[in-house]
């Protein structure tokens, strides 16, 4: 189980990055973090890795507070981040270097399967697709079997064909273990798509606007009637979120001249 | 669950390692490269031996390969070349390591580099041979000297590189490091390190060239042997063919040891995905 208790960053420049944002998450559960750029959805999501402190509040791990990277928490940037002079299967391995070689190769091979990928262990990072990267991503987190897995808009740098599959497949993997996976996002069809749990932040300061649950039946069929309600839901909850920053709408029609 | 469906697109088609564009032109263009020098060669070679031009000041390339091959069959040459060579690789040694170890420090730990950084630029800024004097009152005429001219030669392109290198390693790949907590012996080893390398093997290159460079300073401040002292004797006793041969030595060397350096290093960079592949 994933807590967050009043959490809030303020960076050195006095910007309020998050402000006061409790949400609990469930073991297994997928919660997908939604919102316009500025609103702190990847400040909260680096909150909850550890990479960043918060100035308020804390996050907690199965009662276990996050100070800092924590082994039961992994994480999937929004750029692959592969190391270039690591092969694909090492890359993967990376964070196992406690283990021994054989059973280090073992999970590695396990995960490349998994991820679709066995044929090339050897290669070079350089010789993968956008696609085939973001896989060894996910493959180089999953391998040490987080309880947590944060993905910070992890498809958003992807064409559309190749999200949508990415998407599905990561829901076959979470399918295998069910760690939590909170996905922050800024596609409304990919937070629908895979979240049990959707929240909206709202920018300036951002926090959480609105919290909705979506109740659809997986499979989810992205082109039936029910799917367009909850997106649509979430869209005016987003609308209603940018109206709310008030100031950032009108100050733009003000400025244009008649 | 195997991969299926959902996969299928991408798992099932093993895309071929990029190949890059193989320099068919390669074993041509190294010939034409010999074009020039050739035919100047020759034509000056005619010139001297149907008495259009003396030669007495540039001599042609008959004489200049007698004087090498006489230098050769004496043993001088090798005497010379290993007297240099062994400043070269001594100096090179020392300023690698103390320009890599420094620049490592200066790079990776801000109060180094606000302490120690502006003071090496400042030292950078002396022109080396300008050094000559002190090392000489400091170290003797011998090879001490000579050896920590090279060496300062060979130090400012390594640390340059180390430390630029350093400083501009990717902030979001370190980060990879801590997300998996990396102690920071481990996070230099295994990312830093790695991260620096090709930038590091171009310091290498540039501290070694620099290293020829400075052993002919270092000789001309006075030699018994090596091939800077060879320049030096051919002046005094007017033979430029001995100098045109310590040249020529000289320019054979420094590309093999380059050549050398650069397929040592290969091997460590073959993951780089660069605009062109050097062998």
């Amino acid at each position: 189980m994933l807590s967050v208790n009043g959490l809030g960053k303020t960076y050195p420049n006095g910007t309020v990055a998050v402000r006061d944002v409790t949400l609990t998450i469930g073991a297994g559960e997928i919660v997908s973090i939604v919102g316009g750029s500025g609103c702190g959805k990847s400040t909260l999501l680096r909150l909850l890795s550890g990479l960043d402190h918060p100035t308020v509040g804390t996050v907690e791990v199965d009662g276990t507070q996050i100070v800092g990277p924590h082994p039961a928490v992994g994480i999937v940037f929004q750029e692959p981040r592969l190391l270039p002079w690591l092969t694909v299967e090492n890359n993967i391995g990376f964070g196992l270097a406690h283990l021994s070689r054989a059973e280090r190769r073992d999970r590695v091979h396990t995960v490349l399967k998994r991820v679709g990928l066995s044929d090339y262990g050897s290669r070079w990072p350089r010789e993968l697709s956008g696609g085939q990267s973001q896989r060894v991503a996910i493959a180089r987190a999953l391998v040490t079997r987080p309880s947590v897995l944060l993905l910070d808009e992890p498809f958003s740098a992807l064409d559309a064909f190749t999200r949508v599959e990415l998407q599905d497949h990561l829901l076959e993997i979470w399918e295998d273990t069910r760690p939590t996976l909170v996905l922050v996002t800024h596609d409304i069809e990919e937070a629908v798509a895979l979240a049990s749990r959707v929240v909206v932040m709202r920018p300036f300061p951002g926090r959480v606007a609105q919290i909705s649950d979506v109740t659809l039946a997986r499979p989810r069929d992205r082109l039936s009637h029910a799917f367009d309600d909850e997106k649509r839901a979430i869209l005016s909850a987003l609308d209603t979120t940018l109206a709310h920053a008030g100031t950032l709408r009108t100050r733009p029609a003000a400025a244009v001249p008649a | 669950m195997p991969a299926d469906g959902s996969l299928a697109l991408e798992a099932s088609a093993p895309v071929e390692p990029v190949r890059r564009p193989s320099r068919g032109a390669g074993s041509y263009s190294a010939l034409a490269g010999f074009l020039v020098p050739v035919v100047l060669g020759l034509a000056w070679e005619a010139a001297v031996r149907f008495g259009v031009a003396n030669g007495r000041l540039v001599p042609p390339p008959s004489v200049i390969f007698q004087t090498l091959y006489e230098l050769a069959i004496t043993g001088e040459l090798y005497t010379h070349i290993k007297a240099t060579l062994f400043r070269v690789l001594s100096g090179f040694a020392a300023g690698t390591i103390a320009g890599t170890l420094i620049g490592a420090l200066v790079g990776y730990a801000q109060t180094a580099r606000v302490l120690i950084d502006p003071s090496l630029q400042g030292l950078r800024a002396v022109p080396s041979i300008a050094w000559v004097p002190l090392f000489i009152l400091w170290f003797g005429i011998f090879e001490a000297s000579k050896i920590t001219l090279v060496a300062v030669g060979v130090f400012f392109p390594i640390y340059l590189g180390v430390l630029g290198a350093l400083l501009s390693v990717d902030r979001k790949i370190v980060e990879v490091g801590r997300a998996f907590r990396l102690s920071s012996f481990a996070l230099v080893r295994r990312i830093l390190l790695p991260s620096i390398l090709p930038a590091y093997v171009v310091a290498l290159r540039g501290g070694l060239g620099l290293g020829w460079m400075f052993v002919v300073a270092a000789e001309f401040m006075g030699a018994s042997e090596g091939l800077g002292y060879l320049l030096v004797d051919g002046q005094q006793l007017g033979k430029p063919q001995q100098i045109v041969a310590a040249i020529l030595t000289f320019a054979i060397l420094g590309q093999l040891s380059d050549w050398l350096l650069s397929r040592l290093t290969a091997p460590f960079l073959r993951w780089q995905d660069s605009f062109v592949r050097t062998s």
